[in-house]
Parts: C-alpha cells; structure tokens; sequence
C-alpha cells in the first residue's frame, strides 16, 4: 500500500516538473460552477463523461425520477415490481448496488439496503440531476463502480413559490407546493408534495397457464399503489447551508401477477417508510483554500406488513427496522501555481439498524447491525499546455469500512480541439464493500458470510465531444465508448426457496457505446440518447459463464422532440429497449418495447401553465410479456407494466 | 436405393443408440425463474446433459414421469404458485416435441408432492391442501374426476393437514399425510397417516406413522415409510426419526428403525429408502447442517432381507463428497432400473451411483444443467415395450415404484420398439429390389 502511494506520488512530481509554465489566467474546472453558454460547461463538474437533466424541461408532465433517468445514456432503470414500486438503477451494466446515489451531497446509500430505490425520491424539490459514469470526481466520497447519481435541490433564485396539482390515470394525484423567501442574511426555500397512485391499470392476465388461451381474463391491477409524501426545508447564505427534511412512503407490494388480480387470492403485503434528514454545513475562503464542512443526521423506519402471510408462507407478518446514520465531510479546493486545482475530500460516517418484529421472535434473526466507514479522496486538475487546453485529472481514494480499507485511483485526461470538438478518456480502478446484509446476513433466511471480499474492478472510457454548430443548429454531442470489468463481484444465491446467502461468485466483462445529441434550431429542440452494451458473465465453472447479464438491454434509447410556439410548446417522446433478459440464465427475454409520448404545455400567462398528455399512446406496456429462449411458453410478466396514461397538470408560479 | 438402405441402417443404429432416462428441473439463483433438462444414456452408459429443453418456467417446480392410459411414458412438469392450482405441463418423451405439451391444472392440487397411476386414473397429491384427487388419462385429456380430502381431529387441536406422498400398490393407493403447527423453525408435529384408498378415493384404511413423514417404497408386497420424527433441524437429527414397514393387507405398523436406536456416533434423519430390484435396498439419512445450507448425511446399502430384519447394512457413499460438498436443498433417491444406477439429487448437482461401485458419484453439475437442481426423476419405460437386454427375473416380483419426483424404477428406450419396426423393413426391401 505505501509503495503505491509512493508511486503514485512520483508520478505526480514527475507530471508536475514536466508541465510547461501555465499562463496565470488559465481557469481550471472546479474554479466555477455554472456557465453563461446556450450549454452548461459539464467540464467544470468533471473531466469524464457527465449527464445533467433539468426536471424543470419536464415540469409538469408527472415524471417521477425513475422517468426523467431513462433519458440519460449508459443508464438503465430496473422497474422491478412496476412504475411505483422497487426501482433501481444500474450504469454502464453495473449492478445497483455499485451506484451510489447522493442528494444535496448526502449519500444516500444504506448499509442496510441493497440499493438505492429510486422511486421513493420525490423530484418537485430537485433543480438538477448529475449522472457521473467512469471518472468519479474527489468530492462523491465512494469509489462508485457503478458511476454516481446527485441529486441536487432547488436554490432560491427569487421571492415567491409554485403551486403545482395535478392528475393521471390510475388513480395517481399529485400536488406540490414551493416557497422561496429571504429570510435573516440568507435564503430560506420550502417545498411541499404528495403524490399518490392506485396503480390499477388493465391488462391481460394468462392464469398462469400460457399454453391455454381459452382462460385468459382482463385483469385490474390489486394492491399496486402507493402514496409518497415529504417536506424539504433549506436555509442557506453566504457561509451557512441548513437542510431539514422529511418524507414518508407507503407502497402496496402486489403479488406476482400471473393468476392473481381476481376475487380470491391475497392482495399481498404492505411497506411503509418514513425518514427524516439534517444537515449542516459552512463554507469559507482562507486565502487561497476555499473550504467546508458539513454534518448529517438520517433517520429512517421501516415498515414490513403481510397480514395474509401471502409473501412465501414464512410466517413473517410484521417486521420493523430502524436505521440511524451520522456522516461528517469535510472538503475544499485550491489553487496550487498555475498549471494545478487541488481538491479533497473527507468522510466519516456511523450507522447503526434496530430490527423488530417476526424476523426477531419467530426465526431468531440478528436484532442490531452497525457499520462504521471513512474516506479520502484527493484530486488534481492539472493544465499539461500553457492554453489549459489539455488537462489531466488523477484522483486517489482511500476508503475503509469496519476496519478493512483499499485504495482506489481514477484518470481523466481531456483536450480541446478546434471548431468545438474535444477529446475525453479516463481510467482507473475502483471498488464496494459489502454492506451489513451481504456480510452479517438477517440471522434469519439471509445466512452470514463474513469472509466477503470488496467488489473491485477497472474501468476505462473514451470519448469524442462536439459543441457548436451542426447540421445548422445549436449542437452538442458526445460518443463514448466504455469498457469495465468488475470482479469478486457480491451475488445473492439462494440455497433454497427459504435461505441464501451473499457470496463473491461472479466476474464480468461489460463494454458499449454512449451517443447523447441535442440541437436547437429556431423553436425546435430536440435531444437523443442511446446505449449499445454487449455484457457478459465471466464466471468460471458456473451455469452462467458466457452468458449475458440480466436486465443490461442490449439497445436503449430515448427521443425526444419538442416545438415551441409563442405561448404553447408540443412535444413527443419515444423510448425503445430491446434484447434484455430477465434472468442470470439468459433463458428468458422480455418483449422489446417502444412507448410513444405525447404533450403540450400551454402558458395562460407567465405564471399559469397548463400541461397535458399522454404517455404510452399506443399502450404497449401491459403487452410485455416474458419470451422464453428455446422451447417455453410466452408468459404474462411477474409484474406488468403500467400502459397508457393520461395525465394533466396546472401551475402556477407567485 | 443403397443410400436408403445406409440410411435406415444409421437410423437404426440410431434409434438403440440414446433414449431420456432422467429429467431434472432448475432454478436459478433467484428463485424466480427455472428450466428443464434431460440426462440420455448411449448404449454404452455414457451420458449426456441436454439443459434448456424446456424453459419458460417459473421459480418452484418439481418433474415426474408415469404411464398414461395407454401405458405410454410421459413426463411431468408441476408448478406452483402460493394460493393458486399448479401449473402441469405434461409431455410425451418419444416425440422430441418439447415445445407443445398438454397444460392441465387440477383446482384441488397445489404444491404437487407425487403422483401414481392405476390403468387409466392418475392420482395426484398436493402439501398445500391434505386432498388426493383422481384423474382421467383417456384420450389425453386429463380432468379431475374425483378428490378425496383428508381429515382428522388434529386439525380442532390447531393442526395443519399437508400431503407428502402417494403410490399405487395392487388396486389400492396410499396417501401420506403430515399433521404439523406452530411456525418455522420450531414446528411441532402430531403423528403422520397413511391412508388406503380404493380406486374411487374411498377410504379403505388407515394407521399412524411417524412424524414428518417425507417418503414411502413399495417393495414386494409392503410399504417402507420414511420419516424426520419431528421438525428438520439445523445442525441436529431427530431422536424419533424411524423407517417403518406397513403391511397393506392389514396396515399393520412393524418399526425398522429408530435414530435413537442407533449407535452411539449416529447423527441423522431418515429420509428415504430405495429398492433395486431382488438384490438390494439404498438408505438415505442425513440432515441440514447448522449453517442451513448443507447436508450432512450418508447412503448406506443393505438387501431387502436384511432391512426387515433391522440391519442398515455398510455406509455406502457420503452425500457431502461431492464437488459442492453437501451444499444445497435437495435430496433424495431414485433407481434406474435401465441404467441399473442411482440417480440421487444431492443438493444442487445429480449424483449417479453405481449400486456395486465404490459409492464415487458421476456428477451432473449445475454449469451442465443451466441452474441449481430442484428435482429429478427417471422417466418411466411404455408398459408394453419389452426392454432390450433386459435379464428376466427368476421369481414374479411386483416392480418397485419410487415415490415423489421420481418415475418408475424401470425404463428403456422408447426408440427401440421403432428400431425393431425398421429391421423387419429392410428384408422387405432387398426382396424389392431383386425384384426390379
């Protein structure tokens, strides 16, 4: 370990006696945060491959964040149980757990969760989404495998607020309310929402006998809704940030749908979870180092209830798990000479969960986990020419958890070149520790494994970027290619239909193609994104070796074209998926599918704005079905896809 | 002409050369979604895995194979889902069409724990629901006819009824039945039932047998019932564990064994007992180690004689020497009578014995199959089919019929009857052709 540090040092002295003499005013990314270009600068959050999206282009249309991720390439939204319910996300083939998710800089990322569920996060309070793949810059304190999600919130621009209500199909109602104010010697932001959902869309059911058509019935989705509520509360002024937040979840867990969805059979069980955040935080200027700290609380309980005891027979009934986490960061950045911008960063973080209930009293599981992590990270932006057209970025990283620790390391080297074009590429080796379940198990179903090894693996991506004009519009664009291998990587594996344990059992190999194009030309606007992604599992004498991975599609793109006229703008969306398996076993393929969107949004006057649409015009989800590889039957889906939705929303901003 | 001939002669050859004798079901990782395969044997012995024969399954399913109305082999698949009639998809294996089977579900029947056959009704038994029914195999068809439920005054003491295993012996079926309350992992269990029906699921008879009771064997005459003895533990063996023989004609109950009765370093469950013909009798005892993951337990041989006279016989192999050392869920035994093998689920692999060999396993693992085991079951010869080698036996002997996943102990290839039909073709064309 201290040789490689060493090493690593030598070649940071060597790079840095190398360099030509910088010319003073050279700005290194990090030195500001927004751009005034038609474009945002996305050097300036990382030298890598970055995507933001700007919910606000999408106000209204009833996007959860789920929806507004699919537009991002590389990304890939796993809707286990449907819209509403478990969601997850995997980048670049990554699993979900190697995406580390941060909001307002707090990690969101549990020891106590597999992953992050993206459908929880409500995204009326959210200004922007950064989806960061490949290079992970100093300040996100994981070596995140799977690339980082950061969500975040709004800032007060102005005095005043937002009300928004609205309502879809199925039952689903949303309302959020935001308000702004100067407040003391700062800025004080209040949001407010709910939404709801019954989730009871219509579809085909097979009765669980695909080769008898005769019986199929039109089924109503039972038991499929959920009702999400929070509050957000920001103060902020030059120095000092505070964060309070609040938000409960209660979501319906329907049963597997082939068969169900009639009088008879069990609804299927419930989950409730409520959590609470603090944050506090200052920044300062002591001379040339800009600098920071910040202090968080999170608070959560979950709720797990299956009255009917419909979820396996297990006799569990009711379980409850309370988590408490408390993280300090600290972090700055400076200016060294001319050619270099440091940055570091400096985490500690506690977490421990209560467990009560049947998992407790009945299958004697483990009733208290806890976890203990810290992190460094320390990075520079290194102008190699004397115009800081080329740059490179290395990043080393320390990360330790329950007293075993690793180092990681990243490069990105970017240069521009003329007319707009620029070149990216970075590199570097990253790595997961396993969490409280993987290692500890539940004591119950969930066995202990503590020899668990850290999920690690390199990655590597180049790119081709082009900012200007094109084809006689606005243009930017980017085609990268990526490549990772993860190893030792942590899989669940059931030894039978009651007990599993997580093991280190699988390697893969993953490699595609990112292409994301915008234009504006005149009051058009239009924005793609697409995905080719070859997987495969490397996993030697295993049933799974050489095969592809589950839920890594193999296409995915998303369209959308939008035309603006004095006080209306229309716009339509399409989003494809094609050859993506549902299982480890590549036996089983869900239909590829294209969705349609359609809609308006129509400005009474600047303050009051009508959005309508439709998503899924020609109602294809409910159609999805599970395709066999070989000799099997075409099956209704575990859990269908909710099929058109119409919706409609009002705004109005004071 | 003399390329037909060549080709009826490599069809010919063909058609002795492999035959399905086992089918297996998987899982994946998961739980959620599963395949089915086949083992074939070539004259030789030598075996191939064909996985993915059929996919499109779900996450809990079991095969079985037995002889329907016409006493044709088929083969079945039985999937369950909580709360709803398993899903059966049964084929006929002579075809090679495993893309178009016969897809019944029978209301009564969910979680199917075995299945037996009398001329042309099929009884079937389920854990989830205590019920036997019957089922008509005429023309293909398959309906439930008839069901039988059982019931018993443990139920008014907070007891639940749940079907383990069924077989045909004679005219008469027996249905075993459990009695348990209480919740995992502490489960207590009343005694099990084995219950005598005619061929209308009319009760004829009954006795109590022991606790959890998982498996049952017909041989010459009797019936050997295995059972745990109580709640599957972790780590430990039921002191009550037993292997009882039951005399049909009376259903009086003679116990063989009993774990407590056994030596000093004894350390298992009774799981099951398998005859191989007149020779000898397989004994499987073992139980789940403490780590709920592995199984920890041994074959051992005897003769048919010497298990009713209470001799367990030699250990024979040990179920954790294998390549996944003991890891997974299921296990049992089933005889090939073919084969003349063992064809044993041990854990997440097939482990194939040689009944005379030194108990060293050929192993069928989870990379040949596509996914980790979930059952096994030789596939049952036509009735009418007379097999090819096949040495007489001395004395009329009823033919051993494992229970639960497994199909008939005796098979063979179905493609022989049609070699047989293509050797008397070919003189008919040679006198053809000397006649052109």
């Amino acid at each position: 370990m201290k040789v490689r540090a060493l090493l690593f040092h030598l070649v940071v002295v060597c790079l840095i006696s190398a360099l030509p003499a910088c010319a003073a005013d050279v700005t290194l990314p990090g030195e500001e945060v927004v751009s005034s270009a038609e474009y945002e600068d996305l050097s300036l959050l990382s030298p890598g491959t970055v995507t933001v999206v700007k919910p606000e282009e999408m106000d209204g249309e009833q996007k959860n964040l789920p929806d507004l991720l699919k537009r991002v390439p590389g990304l890939h939204i796993i809707e286990a149980r449907g819209r509403g319910g478990y969601t997850v996300a995997s980048v670049r083939g990554s699993t979900s757990s190697q995406v580390a998710v941060y909001i307002d800089g707090v990690l969101a990322n549990l020891g106590s969760e597999a992953a992050v569920d993206l459908s929880t996060i409500s995204v009326s309070d959210i200004q922007r989404i950064e989806v960061y793949r490949g290079y992970i810059p100093a300040r996100f304190g994981k070596a995140a495998l799977g690339g980082v999600i950061n969500i975040v919130t709004k800032k007060v621009e102005k005095a005043g607020g937002s009300l928004s209500v609205g309502a879809s199909s199925y039952g689903q109602r949303q309302a959020s309310l935001s308000w702004s104010t100067q407040l003391f010697s700062g800025d004080f932001y209040m949001g407010l929402n709910h939404d709801r959902s019954n989730g009871d869309f219509e579809y085909w059911n097979d009765n669980n006998t695909p080769y008898t058509p005769g019986d199929d019935y039109k089924a109503g989705r039972q038991h499929n809704g959920y009702r999400n509520s929070d509050i957000l509360l920001k103060w902020g002024d030059a120095n000092w940030e505070a964060r309070a937040a609040w938000k409960k979840n209660e979501r319906d867990l329907a049963v597997a749908a082939p068969g169900a969805d009639k009088p008879g059979v069990p609804e299927g069980a419930d989950l409730d979870t409520e959590q609470i955040s603090l944050s506090l935080g200052r920044r300062q200027k002591a001379g040339i180092l800009d600098w920071g700290w910040q202090v968080n609380y999170l608070d959560q309980n979950k709720k797990y209830d299956d009255p009917d005891n419909t979820v396996g027979g297990w006799g569990e009934y009711h379980n409850e798990y309370d988590t408490r986490r408390w993280d300090f960061t600290i972090d700055g950045s400076m200016r060294l000479g001319d050619c270099h911008f440091l940055e570091f960063m400096g985490n500690y973080a506690r977490e421990r969960m209560d467990v009560t209930g049947d998992i407790i009293t009945t299958l004697g599981g483990i009733d208290k986990f806890t976890q203990e992590s810290w992190s460094l990270q320390l990075q520079d932006s290194i102008a190699l020419d004397a115009a800081g057209s080329f740059l490179a970025v290395p990043v080393i990283r320390w990360n330790e958890q329950d007293g075993e620790g690793k180092f990681s390391w990243g490069l990105a080297l970017s240069k521009e070149l003329k007319n707009g074009w620029s070149l990216h590429a970075s590199g570097g080796k990253y790595n997961r520790a396993p969490n409280m379940y993987e290692l500890y198990g539940d004591g119950a179903t969930v066995r202990p494994n503590p020899d668990l090894n850290w999920e690690e693996g390199m990655q590597f991506d180049f790119g081709v970027h082009k900012e200007g004009r094109m084809f006689g519009a606005n243009n930017r664009s980017a085609l990268t290619f990526f490549w990772k291998k993860p190893e030792n990587l942590i899989e669940y594996v059931m030894t039978s239909p009651r007990f599993g344990i997580y093991q280190n059992i699988a390697d893969a190999k993953i490699y595609g193609v990112e292409l994301e194009s915008s234009f504006i030309w005149q009051k058009w606007e239009a924005a793609l994104s697409v995905t080719w992604m070859e997987s495969e599992n490397k996993t030697e004498d295993d049933y799974r070796q050489g095969l592809t991975l589950p839920n890594r599609p193999e296409w995915e793109g998303l369209l959308r074209v939008t035309r603006k006229f004095d006080k209306l703008s229309v716009f339509a969306e399409g989003h494809y998926i094609a050859d993506n398996y549902f299982d480890d076993a590549a036996t089983i393929k869900m239909d590829d599918l294209f969705t349609l969107g359609l809609g308006f949004k129509y400005a009474f006057h600047e303050n009051l704005r009508l959005i309508m649409g439709v998503d899924d015009v020609f109602d294809e989800g409910p159609d999805v079905k599970r395709v066999p590889v070989g000799n099997g039957p075409t099956r209704t889906m575990w859990y269908p896809l909710q099929g058109r939705t119409f919706y409609a929303t009002l705004t109005w901003d004071f | 002409m003399k390329k037909l001939c060549f080709a009826l002669l490599l069809v010919l050859c063909l058609s002795f050369a492999a035959s399905a004798n086992v089918a297996f079901t998987v899982v994946d990782n998961f739980y959620t979604s599963g395949t089915a395969g086949l083992v074939t044997s070539d004259a030789e012995g030598t075996l191939t895995t064909t996985k993915n024969v059929v996919t499109g399954l779900n996450g809990d399913h079991n095969v079985y194979s037995f002889n329907n109305a016409a006493g044709k082999s088929r083969v079945m698949i039985s999937q369950y889902t909580m709360n709803q009639p398993d899903t059966v998809w049964i084929y006929d294996p002579s075809l090679g069409d495993w893309a178009t089977p016969i897809e019944v579900q029978w209301a009564d029947m969910s979680n199917r724990r075995g299945v037996a056959t009398i001329d042309s009704s099929l009884y079937a038994i389920a854990y989830d629901n205590p019920k036997v029914v019957k089922v008509d195999m005429t023309n293909e068809t398959y309906t439930q006819t008839a069901s039988y439920t059982f019931t018993s005054d443990l139920s008014g003491a907070g007891y639940n009824l749940h079907g383990e295993a069924i077989l045909a012996e004679g005219e008469y079926i027996y249905a075993l039945f459990t009695a348990e309350k209480g919740a995992f992992p502490n489960f207590e269990y009343a005694p099990s039932k084995l219950v005598k029906l005619d061929a209308s699921l009319n009760v004829v008879a009954s006795a109590n047998v022991g606790k959890n009771a998982v498996k049952m064997a017909a041989y010459n005459g009797k019936i050997y019932v295995s059972s745990i003895g109580g709640s599957q533990l972790y780590g430990d063996y039921n002191r009550g564990s037993a292997i009882e023989m039951v005399d049909p004609a009376t259903m009086a109950v003679t116990e063989l064994f009993k774990a407590s009765d056994m030596p000093a370093d004894w350390a298992y469950d009774f799981r099951e007992v398998v005859f191989r013909g007149d020779t000898d009798a397989f004994i499987l005892a073992g139980a789940y180690a403490k780590d709920q993951m592995t199984f920890g337990g041994k074959i051992f041989k005897t003769t048919a004689a010497e298990i009713q006279a209470g001799n367990i016989g030699e250990e024979f192999a040990d179920t954790t020497d294998t390549s996944y050392m003991g890891m997974g869920w299921i296990w049992e035994m089933n005889y090939d009578a073919l084969l003349d093998k063992l064809v044993c689920a041990s854990g997440f692999l097939i482990a194939i014995y040689d009944p005379d060999g030194d108990g060293t396993a050929e192993e069928i693992d989870s990379k040949a199959m596509g996914g980790n085991l979930t059952s096994v079951g030789v596939i049952v010869a036509d009735k009418d089919v007379e097999k090819p080698d096949q040495t007489p036996t001395p004395t009329p002997t009823p033919t051993p019929t494992p229970q639960g996943s497994s199909g008939s102990s005796s098979s063979s290839c179905n493609a022989g009857f049609a070699g047989i039909a293509l050797l008397m073709l070919l003189p008919v064309i040679a006198v053809r052709r000397k006649n052109k």
